[in-house]
């Protein structure tokens, strides 16, 4: 049984890894050509479900204990939510600086 | 010339304009194969290159300078969506062309900013003040958009850029 439930969950860390590190990366790229705070927030937001993997990995393999295993995860959560809700805060800024509003178009 | 330098010649020949790691992916050769290769293909004039924002495309030596920027351009999926646009109605106001393909304005804008400055795209101004888009050379451009091939790398870059940009859009 412990077996069986060992086997899902490394699946589940390598399937969630896998995926968070093609956002990343593409998040990644997309900051280097846009350079602009909504892209860096994102980028933030995303690696922070890489880390989620991170923690997990390292928990199944003894390095972190299952208390701060808890803490880290939920505190990666509230990073997430606070990566995304300054990004959305600052969506209207950020747009007016990337589309040069105020120039007569 | 040896066969594996006819293939990169002759993969170059078929994408015009194709990046050096999409290059030795699609060959499935080592990077140190395909420079050297390249490197002797250049020195003979077989194949030109080309470095645009960061990235090295490669061409077979017939397209001019402006045909290899083009290339390279038009070879980004939103890029070559806006100037189908502008091919189909010959001028038109910026916030219609971002309706048209479905785009943010930024999305639109940060594209803008490199088919103006590679001389794809030019923006004129009228009696009002307001801007209106049009290609420089439209017949020279359809022609080059028939042959640009996106990479997926590209194609999935410039998809996110789409979602985010159309998510914080207000």
């Amino acid at each position: 049984m412990g077996g069986v439930h060992d086997s899902g969950l490394a699946l589940s860390l390598i399937l969630a890894g896998g995926g968070s590190l093609l956002l990343v990366g593409l998040a990644a790229a997309a900051f280097v050509q846009r350079r602009s705070r909504s892209y860096l927030l994102v980028t933030l937001a995303l690696a922070t479900l890489l880390l989620r993997t991170l923690a997990g990995t390292l928990t199944m393999n003894g390095v972190l204990d299952a208390t701060l295993h808890h803490t880290a995860e939920h505190a990666l959560d509230v990073a997430l939510v606070g990566f995304l809700l300054v990004a959305v805060y600052t969506a209207r800024s950020d747009r007016a600086r990337a589309t040069g509003a105020g120039e007569r178009r | 010339m040896s066969d594996t330098r006819r293939r990169v010649a002759a993969q170059v020949d078929a994408t015009p304009g194709i990046h050096f790691n999409a290059l030795v992916r699609t060959l499935d050769l080592a990077p140190g194969q395909v420079q050297y290769h390249l490197g002797r293909l250049r020195s003979t004039d077989e194949v030109a290159e080309q470095r645009l924002y960061g990235q090295t495309h490669y061409y077979p030596p017939t397209y001019d300078e402006w045909e290899r920027r083009a290339l390279a351009l038009l070879s980004r999926e939103t890029a070559a969506d806006v100037v189908a646009v502008l091919l189909d109605e010959g001028t038109a106001r910026p916030s219609a062309v971002a309706e048209r393909v479905g785009i943010a304005r930024s999305t639109l804008e940060w594209h803008l900013g490199r088919l103006v400055e590679q001389d794809l795209v030019r923006k004129r101004r009228d009696a009002r003040n307001r801007v209106h888009l049009e290609l420089t050379c439209p017949e020279e451009t359809a022609r080059l958009l028939r042959r640009a091939t996106p990479s997926l790398p590209g194609r999935l870059v410039d998809r996110f850029t789409r979602l985010v940009d159309n998510l914080l859009e207000e």
